[in-house]
């Protein structure tokens, strides 16, 4: 099949009316939690994965995705609205965002932070739809040492731009690869670490973990701090950039796109270092820079433009490879498996209702989204005065609702307390959670891949360093080390980056 | 000195020692032939490292922070309401497979809400909604089987 052929095959799944309703539901989901701070979309997916267990694996796929890029979208509404980033990808919104609300210009922001969004995740699925089938090809011929040495890189990328201490985010990723080991050994079927507990046999669950670390974590978080969030009163109007607006952000939108588009495919890149970037760029390039920070229409198109770019682009080492690029991605990879359907080089062959389908909604979604968004900000602005005494309890119900119907066992929801309290714990000793989840997911691929490696080659590491991919996914891990040693000892800092 | 880190790192090195143990009784094998405690074995050397590593950090900073407690860190938080949704958490999950979802969530809905200092009559009439539109929605919508009560009715 063909590119064109198979978006057309896309779009034929994707105008299903169920999975039309499925898009819809899951960009109004997105863009609720994206206008809703402190439940990102990690948290999200994994509270809403179970709503998706009657769906066909096309269907989940699609309304989880659209959950994903629907927060993008949702997150800019509270930054430029409130100053309060909806989720971290929209932390970088709120700089200049706020500041145009402020000066009588929030329908300015708001639309061309939508618009900006709209043609930037176009021009990263077109990106999605021609790179996925030749890398998907190409990956098939990749081989145990391969799979290992780039799922090696995306711990290294994590880990190098966690926000804080990287010694601290490698501890973690050590701890989720430890996680990912409890239940039966891959190989042998030998229990490990499961203590005659019936429950653990399988191992942990992803959702529960992921609901605990990201959802029920957040909210003690948020229930112990009382802050009041002032919503601006400003009449939002013209919510169309006009054409001032346009001439100003064109240039910005363009490269705030080809930003998040190749950051988008790195591991550990993703939509929040994309708008971190282009901001600076932006900066770096303006003819004026001291009007960022005080309402320049570029710092509110650019990022925005990086975070859907990114969004979109980073579907394309998931789907070809099967390495999850960022933490949401790699708890919808658990979706994916969930559901029976292994994302990687033969996704394409085997499920090619769930990939193009899911191409094919993803160009939907992004209509909707720009259609759904613009008249419904007061809406969504009204959601935000809903109080936290009454958000974050229902927050905890639909956690254990959704943590109970994975396997309709109690034990499941036990879990998610678990690792909620120790999500919690670890925010206030200064441990991210996110290299965790995502070496917790990638693991299992990771120790089996290690595994079959040495067996081929007799217990000699020089596998990885004969394959030419392995052998440059290595050492563009030595010199990320050796780099991070550098700046430690030469007192610097890294790109701090919250990779959630 | 932070005692938080401290703290962690010996955390950390307890149980980084203890999946070491774990690893080897299960039999971590050879390089051309690993064992089920193979990867678990190196990861939480790995662990156990970095552990020294960060402590080691920690004791030759020159600008070392100031004496700082771990109750210190919940000092300005209203940490009390979060140890009581904990509690009433793990008692949902004992009275869950007796109860039933419906009379086991309502309870802990209103413990729930009566922590965030809702009126008594707002309590109920929330935490009666919530289950309701829950129930209906997740058991007739979505037809996602909720737990019942170990009783007929």
């Amino acid at each position: 099949m063909d590119t064109l052929q198979g978006l057309l095959y896309g779009f034929s799944v994707a105008l299903q009316p169920n999975n039309i309703f499925l898009v819809f539901v899951g960009c109004v989901l997105g863009t609720l939690v994206g206008v809703l701070p402190g439940i990102g979309p990690v948290a999200a997916i994994s509270i809403l994965l179970p709503l998706t267990f009657q769906l066909t694996p096309a269907g989940s796929i699609i309304m989880l995705a659209g959950i994903y890029y629907g927060v993008m979208y949702g997150g800019s509404t509270t930054s430029i609205l409130v100053n309060v980033p909806g989720e971290t990808a929209s932390v970088v919104t709120c700089l200049d965002g706020y500041q145009m609300a402020r000066q009588g210009r929030a329908g300015s922001a708001l639309g061309i932070a939508a618009f900006g969004s709209f043609i930037a995740g176009t021009i990263g699925l077109i990106g999605l739809q021609f790179i996925a089938e030749p890398l998907s090809a190409v990956a098939l011929k990749f081989g145990p040492p391969e799979y290992f040495a780039l799922i090696l890189l995306g711990f290294m990328f994590i880990s190098y731009l966690s926000h804080g201490s990287m010694l601290k985010a490698g501890l973690m990723a050590f701890l989720g690869l430890i996680l990912s080991s409890v239940g039966l050994d891959p190989i042998t079927a030998q229990q490990r670490m499961t203590f005659g507990v019936l429950n653990l046999y399988e191992g942990l669950g992803v959702a529960p973990l992921a609901m605990g670390l990201f959802g029920v974590a957040e909210v003690f978080n948020s229930l112990e701090k009382t802050i009041s969030t002032k919503i601006l009163k400003v009449k939002i109007k013209n919510l169309f950039p006009n054409k001032l607006d346009w001439l100003q952000s064109k240039w910005a939108i363009l490269r705030g796109t080809l930003i998040g588009f190749f950051l988008g495919i790195l591991p550990g890149g993703g939509p929040v270092l994309s708008t971190f970037i282009a901001y600076g760029v932006e900066k770096r390039v303006a003819a004026n820079p001291e009007r960022f920070g005080k309402g320049a229409i570029e710092g509110v198109a650019s990022p925005e433009a990086a975070n859907n770019a990114a969004t979109s682009t980073s579907f394309i080492p998931l789907l070809t490879l099967g390495i999850p690029p960022n933490v949401v991605l790699a708890v919808l990879y658990g979706a994916f498996l969930i559901h029976g359907v292994v994302p990687g080089p033969l996704l394409i062959q085997e499920h090619p209702d769930v990939f193009w389908g899911l191409l094919g909604s993803m160009y939907i979604g992004n209509v909707m989204l720009l259609i759904l968004n613009l008249p419904l900000i007061p809406l969504w602005v009204q959601v935000l005065r809903i109080p936290d005494r009454v958000l974050y309890p229902l927050i905890l119900l639909f956690c254990v609702i959704g943590a109970y119907s994975i396997n309709n066992n109690v034990f499941d929801i036990i879990v998610m307390v678990i690792f909620g309290i120790l999500g919690y714990l670890f925010k206030k000793f200064g441990y991210e959670a996110a290299p965790l989840i995502l070496c917790f997911v990638l693991g299992p691929m990771f120790e089996v891949n290690l595994r079959r490696s040495l067996l081929i080659s007799q217990g000699s590491f020089s596998i990885f360093f004969t394959r030419p991919i392995a052998l440059t996914a290595i050492v563009v891990c030595v010199v990320l080390l050796l780099f991070n040693i550098y700046q430690t000892f030469a007192g610097k800092s890294r790109p701090a980056v919250i990779s959630e | 000195m932070d005692k938080r880190e401290i703290a962690g790192g010996l955390i950390w090195l307890f149980f980084a020692v203890l999946v070491i143990i774990s690893s080897l009784k299960l039999g971590v094998g050879e390089f051309h032939n690993p064992g089920p405690g193979f990867f678990p074995f190196w990861s939480a050397l790995c662990l156990g490292i970095i552990t020294m590593m960060l402590l080691g950090n920690h004791f030759l900073k020159k600008d070392a922070a100031e004496n700082t407690s771990i109750a210190g860190i919940w000092k300005t938080l209203n940490w009390g309401r979060n140890v009581v949704i904990v509690i009433a958490l793990f008692i949902y999950c004992l009275v869950l497979p007796i109860l039933g979802y419906i009379p086991a969530t309502l309870g802990l809905m209103m413990i729930l809400f009566y922590t965030g200092k809702m009126k008594p009559w707002a309590v109920i009439c929330a935490a009666l909604l919530a289950v309701l539109l829950t129930y209906c929605l997740f058991y007739y919508g979505l037809k996602t089987p909720l737990p019942r009560s170990i009783w007929p009715f």
